[in-house]
């Protein structure tokens, strides 16, 4: 049946089948891309055509569980004088499809399938089914396009779906009263009956005599994919657990193949159950079938039923009852999962309350002294928890290692990279002896696991001889540091370099800078240089230059020019929450003459 | 796919598609050729017929790894489909796009 019945006499309708591979998707959306421009559409079209279909079919290889990859995607199209309806099929888990879909921030990398496929198609609807999901795209046509009068034929098969859905109703509407009460009873009970597991044991048993079943079997999946049995027939004895077969691979049992698939597997004399088969005892001269119990995507069971004799077969509508009951049982489970997942989620949120003090802690507690000057550091996470990060420490060399690092990405794996970079950063300090030196090792050193989750960390590392009065900097990617002068003149000193993670071989130089009289250095992350104010505006570096330079000018002490430089960015934020976090470190030389404020 | 290097510009060209087919082997090639040099990325997309939603993925990656020490991405020549849908997805606030 077509997604909207509109007057659209119907041209052609034609179909690709193609492996659930991304390289195929490619083909088949040029191969569709020709068919449609045979029936006459306008380049723009094609174009909206081929990107729906790339998006649509991508989702359907990427989000097809492995025990489905062996079946093919399907492209169907109906060609019409007004409209072109394009249905993909896919054998994936589905999803909700939402009415609008929004579009994600400008520089998130992912996001943008649904967005294209919603804005590019004049009505989109995505069907979720046992075993299949049919994407449904519905665009009108530019210019309307002709073709063989194909009315006649498209009338007879519209009648044809219309007689098989009444009969369809009619069944099912002979089996939802008994379905309904039987649930109504169970619900009641329910309310008494705080675990599903003992619920679902208790009226296995009554739903079989409802539907007539000899026997059945309850497994409920862990977290390992295994089928654990929760409930059978009395009588009945079976290994605790069945095994998931490989991904991939067909056949196997009754059961695991509804798991695997997410659709009813029937069996009976034209198709017998294994005699490997852990239902092969009961199952294998009678009949019945396996009903997987899938609710919101998750695959929490089967439920199995049977009978003893082949040649009595489940109506349709003891087959509904048994659906239903499943399915509602499912959804106890589901809710009873759902509660102990809030309860998860609390804890969740304090475990993350704790890997923000271990962010915390990675942080110095004290700065080092160093003679004639003065260090301070500034850390105002974003979120939780945070990748940005600092620190200072004597070097072996006799010097000052000063650094600053940001973490692509923000949470608890930021975090982690963060703490990582930390030992790394303290380990590597020992060997290098210059900072190009030290970055160079902390890439290769990083490279492998940043690049197996696509993250990446820009960093800065600043060198500081205090007796010679000049330091050394290398930088990964990472923003220019800004050096004033007592004069109040401010330059900001960059030597770029690929952020760590990006390239396992990139070697880091430095570049030496001689400190001018009445010196502050500021070490920052992007986090300040990208304060949004209300209507999106970026601070940008220039306000943070001239705050620096007027503190170096009039020998700021070193806590006042950190709490103007946290003024300047709130200021310009108005209320604002950080989007990124807010990180510094500030180096001023110490003078005689230094104002107290 | 090709590069040519101009003082603090880097040019990427001769490629068909950006897709999920080719997405990672650009950002491979891309970082492969970057120098500490290059300030600008400019990605030549004259010829390139197809983008998606991954390729869009592997163009953010590369602003976003350049964007902290001051570099950008340029998209050069996008043919008009193409064109039109960073305008749809308001990726024309954070590329800038030239036509030559």
């Amino acid at each position: 049946m077509n997604l909207i019945e509109t007057p659209n006499q119907l041209v052609r309708q034609f179909a690709l089948e193609i492996p659930c591979e991304l390289s195929a998707i490619r083909d088949a959306c040029q191969r569709s891309r020709v068919a449609l421009a045979g029936d006459g559409l306008a380049e723009d079209e094609l174009g909206h055509w081929e990107l729906m279909l790339a998006e649509a079919g991508n989702n359907a290889v990427r989000y097809a569980p492995a025990g489905q990859r062996h079946r093919t995607v399907r492209f169907e199209f109906s060609v019409g004088e007004e409209w072109v309806e394009a249905r993909v099929v896919d054998h994936t888990a589905g999803f909700d499809l939402p009415e609008t879909v929004e579009l994600p921030p400008p520089d998130s990398e992912n996001g943008r399938g649904l967005y294209l496929i919603k804005a590019l198609s004049d009505e989109s609807v995505y069907f979720r089914g046992r075993g299949e999901n049919h994407l449904v795209l519905k665009k009108r046509r530019l210019t309307p396009g002709t073709g063989p009068a194909a009315g006649t034929e498209m009338l007879r098969r519209k009648f044809a779906e219309a007689e098989t859905t009444l009969d369809l109703m009619t069944e099912e509407l002979a089996s939802a009263y008994e379905s309904l009460a039987t649930i109504f009873r169970f619900s009641a009970e329910l309310a008494d009956q705080p675990k599903p597991e003992e619920f679902a044991r208790k009226w296995l048993g009554e739903v079989g005599k409802i539907a007539a079943a000899d026997w059945f079997v309850l497994r409920l999946t862990d977290e390992g994919r295994a089928l654990k049995l929760v409930a059978c027939s009395p009588e009945l004895g079976f290994p605790a657990t069945l095994l998931p077969e490989p991904p991939g691979q067909t056949g196997g049992s009754v059961e695991m193949r509804a798991a695997n698939f997410r659709m009813d597997v029937w069996f009976d004399a034209t198709h017998p159950v294994a005699d490997n088969d852990p239902l092969f005892k009961l199952a294998w001269q009678g009949g019945g079938f396996s009903h997987p119990i899938v609710i919101n995507e998750r695959m929490l069971g089967v439920l199995t039923m049977g009978r003893y004799r082949a040649d009595e077969v489940f109506q349709a509508g003891q087959v509904s009852i048994i659906q239903t009951f499943a399915d509602f049982l499912g959804i106890q489970i589901r809710n009873t999962q759902f509660q102990q997942q809030q309860l998860q989620i609390r804890l969740t949120a304090r475990e993350l309350e704790i890997a923000a003090e271990i962010q915390r802690s990675l942080l110095p507690k004290q700065l080092p002294e160093i003679p004639g000057f003065k260090l301070v550091g500034h850390y105002l996470s974003a979120h939780q928890v945070g990748g940005d990060f600092y620190d200072a420490f004597v070097t072996q060399q006799g010097g000052w290692l000063l650094a600053i690092a940001d973490v692509m990405g923000k949470g608890v794996p930021a975090a982690m990279f963060a703490a990582i970079f930390r030992s790394q950063l303290r380990a590597g300090a020992e060997r290098a002896a210059t900072p190009g030196a030290l970055l160079t090792w902390l890439n290769r050193s990083l490279h492998d696991d940043l690049d197996q989750v696509e993250m990446f960390i820009t960093a800065q590392l600043v060198y500081l001889n205090s007796d010679r009065r000049s330091f050394q900097m290398a930088s990964a990617g990472h923003p220019p540091l800004l050096l004033a002068a007592g004069d109040g003149r401010v330059q900001a000193v960059e030597d770029s370099g690929l952020p760590l993670g990006i390239m396992p071989d990139t070697i880091y130089t430095e570049r030496t800078v001689a400190l001018p009289p009445g010196a502050n250095l500021l070490l920052f992350t992007d986090g300040l240089t990208e304060a949004r104010g209300r209507e999106g505006k970026l601070l940008w570096i220039g306000p943070l230059e001239k705050c620096l330079a007027q503190a170096a000018k009039s020998g700021s002490p070193v806590e006042a020019t950190k709490s103007a430089l946290i003024a300047l960015v709130a200021a310009h934020q108005e209320g604002v929450s950080p989007g990124d976090d807010q990180t510094f470190l500030l180096l001023a030389e110490n003078r005689p003459h230094s104002r107290i404020t | 796919m090709r590069t040519e290097k101009n003082g603090a510009v880097l040019l990427i060209t001769d490629f068909l598609m950006l897709t999920s087919d080719n997405s990672r082997a650009f950002k491979d090639y891309a970082f492969g050729a970057l120098g500490p040099e290059h300030k600008i990325v400019e990605v030549d997309l004259a010829a390139v017929r197809t983008v998606d939603s991954n390729g869009l993925g592997a163009l953010i990656f590369l602003h976003k790894a350049l964007s902290p020490s001051g570099g950008r991405v340029r998209l050069l020549n996008p043919p008009p489909a193409i064109a039109e849908m960073f305008q749809l997805l308001q990726l024309d606030k954070i590329f800038e796009i030239v036509q030559r």
